[in-house]
């Protein structure tokens, strides 16, 4: 526990315990000093968050103390720790989406209830942010629920900075926004850092981590395993300390780095046994070994067409846009956030109205067009959203419900009436099938962790039979046991003749699973990569493309 | 507390509504000498029926996400129809009751319309509805109890000395029937997962505004119901009947477990808490309380109810 020779660092935190049903936080010690950035990682589940919590009031430890600047530092709740100067950027976003950008901002800065709202000011503060995080082409005035997900994170963080906290706690800040938008993100951190700023930075982006931060304590199980200086730390000597001994995920640090990806594979033992030791993929690393070598698949291109997409036109995507997807291929959509990929994955499943184009799925020689979510279920599509927690999960319901709700014919009789033994089976299969940790299919779904959460996403199409899966961030804020998880199987369902879209930030994941990779930029489609022809630079200068001239414009 | 203390706490908690209702009955039992008797029976027999319907259709609409503020004078215009067709034009009781239902079931498609697809406030529309559905029930009525008199009392009336009147025992057939619904079929979990995500429902293949809009019409149809029940108790039919059901079908749905957040709720929770809400109406009356303290009494019992609700959540 280093303390940086003789300066009372800023926070301490001493003997932290903390248990719900099991403990979560078993004797937690931590020291940051002003002006270092400290690294929190772990996997889900490993009490993070709740650290997090703790220190900004919004939990209350059950033991242990912690120390501000020397003093006793006791929060009640948020206010508390607001007052003591504590910021925190949570990975929930706290955003009211009723309220203006600027509005937003300000309800974390002002300081009493009936101080008179100057909106002037408050919309120069904003937009002084805006410009800071990255995001000047919004207007302060917006209302915050016609954000995407992306820029609204970016606002988060925003409201974050705009408290002159001296601790700075970040949760997850990074998981929606693309490559050069955490970048910025680094680089303010880093200000925030030499003017005195003690920052906590909680990620699963362990590149990131070591990057930007000076120390990283590991937590596994609700305890500190390691404090150390970044630069004597490795990305996977961070994996290995992370997982737990009898964990997936550390024996795939340990395995070889060139893992071969093998169209038909009928000897990579993986979908046996969960002992095989070479699970898939550098892939879920960020930037770790992920440049495994991945033959293309058999008779790619002669594999029957099963999706095709002509000249697709919405409200939000105004180009029209055409391409195809084969049987048995993952078909990846890159682009930086906004770039209109979710809104494409949006329209082809037919939750946005279309303007005009078609969508047509050809599934066992027939050709049918779709037009509706319904429509398109029916034809073996499903969709998994970005944002689990707004139109994914059923949170308050229980884990069977969530799998089994796109799919209730199968579970149920010609009358309508559910059985439910078929229901308890069908469930159990799949949660078994992909390991999603719960304590019964009874459980309600906001007790599992995020990881659990997607996978049982997974779940819920695997369950209707979907044969064409339209993946959104697919592995957005889950633990590296989780990621791999789903990668192997998205591997496996592929290789079963299961055809899959998938977008994601994260060009290193699309790069490892996907056979070939479209680009959007500004919400037109610039570019088509194939397998073992592209590289990191030519997709993100692909990404960029569209925004390039406007640039110029300006500079 | 022991391991059998705490299980015992969890069985209490766990079906509290029945304990509450079981608490009130010896309460009344205790300290009225005429509580257990022909006269309380028959009171609650006749109130029954009607409130169990409507709040079985408030239960469902509550659990899709929305609410239906009209039911009380729906209620009303539906036995206006039935007193109207059967004493004017003579019409047997099978078809006036049928009229009656289609009644409701129309003023329920109005709302559902209007809520559901045009995606107009909820509260508002069947607030609106509230009162058109009065001011028709007057026109029809010609602003007079119409009497209809034996042809529709059979329907209240004990069958062959059981004791229990036809309506009775619709009334508990459908409470069956819909928790059956709402538990064990497709319909009931699309009605749980509009009113618990609708966003996540419409990814899921669910269509929003189809199942919001049917839930209403079944709201509509069984205040309609209500009003068949309500005029074969009374023997005629009354333009002022239902004023304010609305809010004793929303107290026993939440009394009996049902969030006004949508998702989540019960059939037979709400069954129970008719019960709640009747018997404590009738145990006051007959204990001499007077009108206005019995509704200060019945408000601090939803309060009462929604307070425990949220502690055990």
């Amino acid at each position: 526990m280093s303390t940086d020779g003789g300066l009372i660092p800023r926070i301490v935190a001493r003997g932290i315990c903390k248990s719900y049903a099991t403990p979560v936080l078993q004797d937690v010690d931590l020291d940051i000093p002003a002006g270092s950035i400290h690294g929190l990682v772990g996997e889900n589940g490993a009490g993070k968050s709740t650290l997090a919590k703790i220190l900004v009031g919004l939990e209350r430890a059950d033991s242990g103390s912690l120390l501000l600047d020397g003093q006793p530092y006791r929060p009640n709740n948020a206010a508390d720790s607001k007052n003591a100067g504590i910021a925190i950027c949570a990975q929930e976003l706290s955003l009211v989406d009723d309220l203006s950008i600027a509005e937003n901002i300000l309800l974390c800065t002002s300081t009493s209830g009936l101080s008179c709202i100057r909106r002037r000011s408050a919309n120069d503060t904003a937009a002084e942010l805006l410009d800071l995080v990255g995001l000047e082409q919004a207007e302060p005035r917006t209302r915050v629920g016609k954000l995407s997900l992306a820029e609204k994170q970016l606002v988060e963080i925003a409201k974050t900075l705009a408290t002159d906290a001296k601790v700075l706690l970040l949760d997850e800040p990074t998981s929606a926004l693309t490559a050069p938008q955490s970048e910025r993100l680094h680089a303010i951190l880093s200000d925030k850092a030499r003017a005195g700023v003690a920052v906590i930075y909680i990620s699963h982006r362990l590149g990131d981590v070591l990057t930007v931060c000076d120390h990283v304590t590991v937590l596994r199980d609700g305890k500190v395993r390691l404090t150390e200086e970044s630069a004597a730390l490795s990305e996977k000597l961070l994996i290995r300390q992370m997982a737990a001994p009898y964990s997936r995920t550390r024996r795939f640090a340990d395995a070889g780095r060139r893992v071969r990806l093998r169209p038909n594979h009928a000897d990579l033992p993986m979908e046996q046994s969960p002992r095989s030791q070479a699970p898939f993929g550098g892939c879920s690393m960020e930037g770790a070994d992920a440049d495994f070598d991945a033959p293309p698949r058999s008779g790619e291109s002669s594999a029957p067409v099963h999706l095709t997409v002509e000249n697709l036109r919405t409200h939000d995507l105004p180009h029209p846009i055409s391409f195809i997807c084969r049987r048995g291929e993952i078909l990846g959509i890159a682009g930086l956030a906004g770039s209109g990929r979710t809104e494409l994955l949006n329209a082809i499943f037919g939750l946005d109205k279309r303007l005009g184009g078609s969508v047509k799925i050809h599934l066992d020689g027939a050709t049918t067009e779709t037009r509706t979510p319904r429509q398109a279920i029916e034809c073996g599509v499903g969709l998994v959203t970005e944002d689990r927690s707004r139109d994914g999960v059923f949170t308050d319901l229980a884990l069977g419900f969530n799998v089994t709700v796109a799919g209730l014919g199968r579970i149920a009789d010609r009358t309508g009436r559910l059985i439910r033994s078929k229901e308890a089976s069908a469930v159990l299969e799949l949660v078994r099938t992909l390991r999603v940790r719960s304590n019964g299919i009874d459980q309600k779904m906001r007790e599992l962790s995020g990881g659990n959460q997607q996978k049982s996403m997974l779940a819920r199409w695997l369950h209707c039979g979907s044969r064409l899966l339209l993946l959104d961030e697919p592995t957005r804020g889950v633990d590296v046991g989780a990621k791999l998880a789903i990668h192997e199987e998205l591997v496996r369902l592929r290789d079963s003749g299961v055809s899959v879209v998938a977008v994601s930030s994260e060009l290193e994941e699309l790069q490892s699973l996907c056979d070939r990779i479209l680009v959007l930029s500004k919400r037109v489609l610039v570019a088509e990569f194939h397998r073992g022809d592209w590289s990191q630079q030519d997709i993100l200068a692909a990404a960029f493309s569209e925004y390039v001239e406007q640039e110029a414009e300006f500079s | 507390m022991t391991e059998s203390g705490t299980r015992a706490f969890r069985i209490l908690e766990e079906n509290l509504i029945f304990v509450s209702l079981l608490a009130i009955v010896v309460f009344f039992g205790l300290i009225s000498d005429s509580f257990f008797s022909l006269t309380t029976l028959s009171t609650l027999f006749n109130q029954l029926p009607a409130l169990t319907v409507v709040s079985i259709g408030m239960t469902l609409v509550l659990i899709s996400g929305g609410i239906d503020l009209s039911v009380g004078s729906v209620l009303a215009l539906s036995a206006g129809v039935i007193g109207a067709g059967m004493s004017l034009f003579g019409l047997p009781l099978p078809i006036a009751a049928c009229l009656g239902i289609l009644t409701g079931a129309l003023a329920g498609l109005a709302n559902g319309s209007l809520g559901a697809y045009l995606r107009l406030p909820i509260f508002i529309v069947t607030l609106g509805m509230l009162e058109v559905a009065r001011g028709l029930a007057y026109l029809v009525t010609d602003s007079q109890t119409v009497y209809i008199g034996a042809a529709v009392q059979t329907f209240a009336l004990p069958m062959g000395g059981s004791g229990i009147s036809a309506s009775i025992l619709t009334a508990l057939l459908l409470v069956v029937a819909f928790e059956f619904l709402l538990r064990s079929t497709v319909f009931g979990r699309q009605i749980v997962a509009v009113g618990s995500n609708e966003s996540a429902a419409e990814v899921s293949g669910i269509d929003p505004r189809r199942v919001r809009c049917t839930v209403l019409v079944v709201s509509g149809m069984l205040a309609g119901l209500g009003g068949l029940m309500n005029s074969a108790y009374l023997g005629s039919a009354d333009p002022n009947a239902g004023v304010g059901l609305e809010l004793s079908a929303i107290a026993a749905a939440v009394i009996g477990g049902t969030s006004l957040m949508g998702g989540r709720g019960s059939v037979m929770g709400a069954f129970v808490g008719v019960l709640i809400v009747s018997v404590l109406q009738i145990g006051l009356a007959q204990i001499g309380i007077t009108e206005p303290t019995k509704r200060v009494i019945t408000g601090g019992v939803i309060i009462l109810a929604v307070i425990l609700d949220r502690w055990r959540a």
